[in-house]
């Protein structure tokens, strides 16, 4: 399930070298170049919560394989797409894929891993591919670029779902199994449309700035959501159970994953500007000193099961909050005073909070509720 | 760089600057909050064995 994981991270990064060479060969407007980066996204962030379900009610191996197969076909169109309008299509089609394996996947370990503490760990190396895929796609783009045609960004994503369409029946055999129950198709619409919305709004915001039309879309979304969560607390098989949150741990551990999220990304677009725009570094060099905090994030989501069990969970989310802050008050010291190796050494210091956080936050989500909804659960995380 | 240039970069700039510093501040308030309100192990495996006695 690694692979994947890796695939999917790294499919919502790869595109920010490409772009140039992509636009070259595309022409595409400026509205469609964001919908090429964008889209992706959009259906991945939007359909986590819905396929995370479905695959706890109806048999996780067999969404594993349906997803790969669209994943699949989303990346051989996309490579070959002949025009804008196909490329943003196939990228929906490539979303729709990843949101489907993602929550599965977290999901089957908490079926093959049944001691606590190899489940542990193999959610932190899960979540740990998952971080280096993200940090690697702007490399591995520009390295392919330098050898293939801009396609081959998507065409790497076809053998790896070959294997896993091969496999997966194989080895999920003994693990998957199907859940009971429907799934309530209202709270699928409100959730998708709800996520959707707030996802474009935050997009909107961090491209354009704040516009009437980002802040419209976004407050659409906040009610749809706001909708969705008071039909989970009415309905007897919710998709987001409620209750969960009564758990101190729960709630801050999913607190601190949305916290980690927002901090990540703003030091991530800080940084890249810093490096790019004041220093005027070229894209791969930017991307390539980036690494260091991506090995170090990768690192510490696998050693955090082992420091979770050494200081306790509540000392570990400490660590995790002063480390990330540490971090990020480096980066903004590095910013008005330092240079490259201090820039390096802030990314590296808010990399290991980040790492705990990611790791912690899926492992507690996980752990929160019986294997049989571990995807929901993954989801949520 | 024009002018305009100048000013976007500058604003986008100043937007992730302040987005870093909100981040960093609620870094240390969800921090602080994780430790008062998150019970230890210990405490927990104690409120887990009283449960189980009820």
């Amino acid at each position: 399930m690694l692979g994947p994981a890796l695939l999917i991270s790294m499919d919502g990064s790869i595109l920010y070298l490409v772009m140039p060479t992509l636009t070259n060969a595309l022409a595409p407007t400026a509205g469609q170049a964001l919908w090429i980066l964008d889209s992706y996204g959009f259906a991945v962030g939007a359909l986590l919560i819905t396929f995370g379900n479905l695959g706890d009610r109806y048999g996780r191996r067999k969404l594993i394989m349906l997803g790969a197969i669209v994943f699949g076909i989303g990346s051989a169109g996309a490579a070959f797409s002949p025009t804008p309008e196909w490329l943003i299509g196939f990228r929906v089609l490539m979303g729709i894929g990843g949101a489907t394996l993602l929550p599965s996947g977290l999901g089957v370990l908490s079926e093959l891993f049944l001691d606590l503490r190899q489940r542990s760990t193999a959610i932190g190396i899960y979540a740990a591919t998952f971080a280096a895929g993200f940090a690697i796609g702007p490399v591995i783009g520009g390295v392919l670029l330098s050898f293939f045609d801009w396609g081959s960004v998507f065409l790497i994503n076809v053998p790896v779902v070959v294997l896993v369409v091969v496999f997966a029946p194989i080895v999920l055999r003994r693990g998957a199994r199907a859940g009971s129950g429907r799934v309530d198709l209202a709270s699928i619409a409100l959730s998708a449309a709800g996520l959707l919305a707030v996802v474009y709004a935050v997009k909107s915001l961090a491209t354009e700035g704040p516009t009437w039309v980002g802040g419209g879309v976004g407050i659409a979304g906040a009610a749809i959501l706001m909708l969705f969560l008071r039909r989970q607390a009415r309905i007897p098989l919710p998709l987001v159970d409620l209750s969960l949150f009564k758990s101190r741990l729960f709630a801050i551990a999913i607190a601190t994953g949305l916290l980690t999220l927002f901090a990540w990304s703003a030091s991530a677009y800080l940084g890249g500007m810093y490096l790019q725009s004041v220093l005027g570094l070229p894209v791969l060099t930017a991307a390539l000193l980036a690494l260091p905090g991506a090995v170090v994030l990768t690192v510490t989501c696998i050693l955090t099961p082992r420091l979770t069990e050494r200081i306790g969970a509540r000392a570990a989310l400490v660590l995790c909050h002063f480390t990330m802050a540490a971090g990020l008050a480096l980066l903004l010291a590095t910013i008005t005073a330092h240079g490259i190796g201090w820039f390096v050494a802030a990314t590296v210091v808010a990399s290991f909070g980040f790492g705990i956080s990611f790791a912690l936050v899926a492992d507690t989500a996980v752990s929160a509720l019986s294997p049989d909804r571990a995807g929901s659960a993954g989801a949520i995380a | 760089m024009s002018n305009e240039l100048g000013n976007a970069l500058r604003i986008a700039l100043l937007g992730s600057v302040a987005a870093v510093v909100i981040a960093a501040v609620l870094c240390v308030v969800l921090g602080v909050v994780a430790w008062r309100v998150v019970p230890t192990g210990a405490a927990r495996a104690s409120t887990e064995r009283s449960e189980e006695r009820r």
